[in-house]
């Protein structure tokens, strides 16, 4: 639903279907209702719509009999601009209704380069930045999500931000609003309860101070009801979490336009760049019957044709095998195609690739991360390049001819010889087509090279390195172009300043909140998207904040620095990614916790062991 | 197996107004499967169900006429088809006739809209009947350049009925594949002319009949 006055204008907008709501499962409430919630996704809808995330917790929220959770999107340039020449407040998508009639508006933070999407929006809600500026008469703003493992940057936006994984804790919080709310309680009173539950941190409760160069000198609570340290939360048992089986089914299409099985939540591996891979542990699977009977039920209720398995590395799943004879028992009749991201291209998957039919054929991707042995050992991407060259030939064998290769540039420890070797490796993964006897006549490769900068993550071991500069990625850049000949071999390259500010505001503290209002107000939003991307606009936010991109990129930050997020307990100890640190300048790798358990402290862990720990 | 093709004959209002045509075969798509139908697929490569629509309609247009045929694998009832397919299809997008389709459906000749034009004051009227007759010269977009041309022997019928702040425009205009008209250029002709323009406000856009060669309706039964 959409206000009436928007009707005559919305054929003047790029893809007014994003606008409308009303799609097949979408949760329509009666009014009124105890626990209005917005779902906000600082995106585009196509994006939003993609996130599993969402629909989970739409769903745990309209679960509850007295909540009602609505969804808006970010609306693209065009129809924000026309929201405000016409007067009319963003609304949510099922009721049509302003999100300041709301109880709470909820955001969740995928990507740093949103976060100026929070103020647009919040600018198209017309409700005021910072909270210390709302009062009792605005919405509860919440945050949640991936970036929260750092708030610090958008904490002084929020009343609450809440940290780890919603499914069990967020009717937690709207238990207690409701309760709260029934009884008169006051914001004010409301935030000291909120700060007492585990995993909600209530930004305003908490105070840092700096010394004259920036450091953070301490960070502490303000008031006895806030815990020294907030603990994220997380769900034990993915057979009995939450699955949304009767999913809202966009309109028009999305980027992830299908059925997400979520096959298990972790990883093993310990890339020590990945955040991802630290920030989901433990490794927590799902029965394949499990996952069987969603897929059916999703399907069923969707009527989407495609499935995709999801997870952080498919081919670590234990039950592979059986997941794929339960589902291909009932796909390939139904017309359901499968489709497995990020496959390793082993025995197993070609295997079932032979058999189906239904699964599609898309190129194979593969993430060697760095271009010589040395410098995988040392960020511990437990990948060689026999493993590359092997699944390359079972690709070619298999009819596909386009790889693509996924790389970092300014990894720590990366010399200028490390460079040419991406160049390297990717022509032997050419030569490796040429060499086949039984290739096919007149049909060529094509060998995709695509090159992110190495952004530092808050709770990973590299946490503390500081990136290269913007002269040293850019020249890194045109060493590996110039070092590239195969024409076989395209090379596609990050933009290197969005990389800087990514790590910027990756690695901030509080005081960039400031910088995200300058920079909102000086135009920039829907960062991400390169063609809204402005790098000197930044720079003018950050110095009228007072503050450097330096300070934030490209520091080596000493141990005992106190990080902006050392208040968070994630589960993995802060001691465990200082040793890994170390490992890493040995060049020492860590298998992957499924072959020996390494004491990353994480609890509740299958594969944890006592010797390990 | 035995293969039923079923002739629906379906309404795209309100919020529906807003998909595109594309967006309206991968909801058929969907709500199929919804409803427990299997659609029959194409050979091939990339098998995928065929729908075959009488006439496309533009984003933004509604409509209570639209037409489709589906096959389905196996034999159903069409009051079985129209209930279930109602069933999981949105309030402004429901299927109100359902037959066993006969012929491949034919390419449609007419459609006929209704323009509901809003207007600011009563002049408007005598320079919109102005305007709409004889010749009605549009700028039309190619591929390569803006050619103008006259629309007017494109339209079949044309009437006018004068309303409260709004004049009702029906006409039938040519839609067969060759010579398409689509209805948006007779406002557009409305706003091209510069007395008028300042008296317009907004138009929507209704179809309401699509009209076979020999000039009978295009529904589920013919």
């Amino acid at each position: 639903m959409y206000p009436k006055k928007l009707e005559p204008f919305l054929t003047s907008v790029e893809k007014p279907g994003r606008y409308i709501g009303g799609e097949c499962n979408q949760v329509e409430k009666t009014l009124p209702i105890d626990v209005r919630f917005a779902f906000c996704f600082p995106d585009t809808y196509e994006i939003g719509m993609s996130n599993l995330g969402l629909k989970i917790l739409y769903d745990v929220l309209n679960e509850q009999e007295n909540v009602w959770c609505e969804r808006c999107f970010a609306p693209w340039p065009d129809m924000g601009k026309l929201l405000k020449e016409q007067q009319i407040p963003l609304y949510a998508l099922e009721s049509g209704d302003p999100l300041i009639a709301f109880d709470f508006v909820g955001f969740t933070m995928q990507y740093e380069l949103s976060y100026t999407n929070v103020l647009y929006m919040l600018d198209l809600v017309g409700i005021p930045y910072y909270a210390k500026d709302r009062d009792d008469r605005h919405p509860l703003l919440i945050a949640g999500g991936p970036c929260t493992y750092n708030p610090e940057p958008f904490a002084p936006f929020f009343d609450i931000v809440f940290i780890g994984e919603g499914e069990e804790a967020l009717p937690r919080l709207t238990a207690l609003y409701a309760k709260c709310k029934k009884q008169g309680i006051k914001k004010e009173e409301f935030l000291q309860k909120t700060v007492q539950l585990e995993g909600f941190y209530v930004p305003s409760l908490y105070e840092a101070a700096y010394d004259a160069e920036g450091h953070i000198t301490s960070f502490s609570p303000t008031c006895p009801e806030a815990p020294k340290t907030v603990k994220r939360q997380i769900v034990e048992d993915l057979n009995t979490a939450y699955y949304p089986t009767k999913q809202p089914v966009p309109f028009i299409e999305t980027v992830h336009d299908r059925v997400v099985l979520e096959v298990y939540r972790g990883c093993g591996a310990g890339c020590r760049f990945c955040q991802a891979g630290f920030m989901f542990r433990p490794i927590r699977e799902r029965d394949h019957g499990v996952l069987n009977t969603l897929a059916q039920e999703t399907i069923r209720n969707t009527g989407y044709d495609e499935i995709s398995l999801c997870s952080l590395s498919i081919s670590d799943y234990s039950q592979l095998p059986n997941l794929a004879d339960d589902l291909l028992s009932w796909t390939e009749q139904d017309q359901i195609s499968l489709s497995l991201p990020s496959l390793r291209l082993d025995s197993f998957s070609r295997h079932l690739s032979d058999r189906v039919s239904s699964l599609r054929k898309s190129g194979l991707t593969f993430a060697p991360e760095a271009g010589t042995q040395a410098l995988r050992d040392r960020i511990n991407k437990g990948v060689t390049e026999e493993d590359l060259l092997n699944a390359a030939m079972v690709a070619f064998d298999d009819n596909r001819f386009s790889i693509k290769l996924y790389f970092m540039l300014g990894l720590p420890t990366e010399t200028m010889d490390d460079i040419p070797g991406i160049a390297e490796l990717a022509g032997k993964v050419v030569d490796v087509y040429y060499q086949r006897p039984n290739r096919v006549k007149g049909k060529s490769v094509t060998v995709t090279v695509s090159v992110a900068c190495f952004v530092p993550k808050p709770f990973t071991p590299f946490q503390w390195e500081g990136q290269d500069s913007l002269e040293e990625l850019e020249s890194k850049q045109k060493l590996l172009g110039s070092s590239i000949r195969s024409k076989k071999i395209s090379y596609k390259w990050h933009d290197a300043k969005i990389s800087r500010m990514e790590a910027v505001l990756a690695r901030g503290d509080r005081r960039l909140a400031q910088a995200l209002v300058n920079a909102y107000e000086a135009g920039q939003y829907f960062d991400g998207w390169d063609e809204h991307f402005s790098y000197s606009l930044w720079e003018n936010a950050m110095t009228d904040a007072g503050l450097y991109m330096d300070f934030y990129a490209c520091r080596d930050i000493p141990a005992d620095e106190i990080l902006p997020w050392d208040f968070i307990d994630m589960g993995v100890r802060r001691s465990y990614f200082e040793r890994e640190y170390q490992r890493a300048k040995n060049g020492q790798l860590t298998p992957n916790c499924r072959v020996k358990c390494s004491g990353c402290g994480i609890q509740g862990c299958p594969l944890s062991t006592k010797e390990g720990n | 197996m035995e293969n039923t093709t079923l002739r629906l004959q379906y309404t795209k209002t309100g919020n529906m107004k807003f998909i595109s045509h594309l967006d309206v075969n991968r909801l058929f798509l969907r709500a199929l499967r919804r409803a427990g139908f299997k659609p029959r697929y194409s050979e091939g490569f990339h098998p995928h169900p065929k729908f075959s629509f009488a006439l496309p309609l533009s984003l933004g247009h509604e409509s209570i006429c639209e037409l489709v045929d589906i096959t389905l694998e196996s034999a159903v009832f069409p009051r079985e088809m129209m209930d279930r397919m109602n069933a999981v299809l949105p309030k402004d997008f429901q299927i109100h006739a359902c037959d066993y389709a006969g012929d491949p459906l034919k390419h449609a000749k007419y459609a006929q809209y209704a323009l509901t034009v809003r207007v600011k004051d009563d002049a408007a009227f005598s320079l919109m009947q102005k305007t709409l007759s004889g010749k009605i010269i549009v700028e039309k977009k190619t591929k390569s350049k803006v050619e103008k041309t006259d629309i007017s022997p494109l339209i079949a019928s044309l009437e006018m009925k004068q309303g409260e702040k709004q004049v009702l425009i029906r006409a039938k205009l040519s839609a067969s594949p060759s010579s398409y008209l689509n209805p948006n250029y007779l406002y557009e002709a409305l706003r091209a002319n510069p007395d008028l323009a300042p008296r317009l406000e907004e138009c929507t856009i209704m179809r309401e009949a699509i009209y076979h060669k020999n000039g009978l309706l295009l529904s589920p039964m013919g």
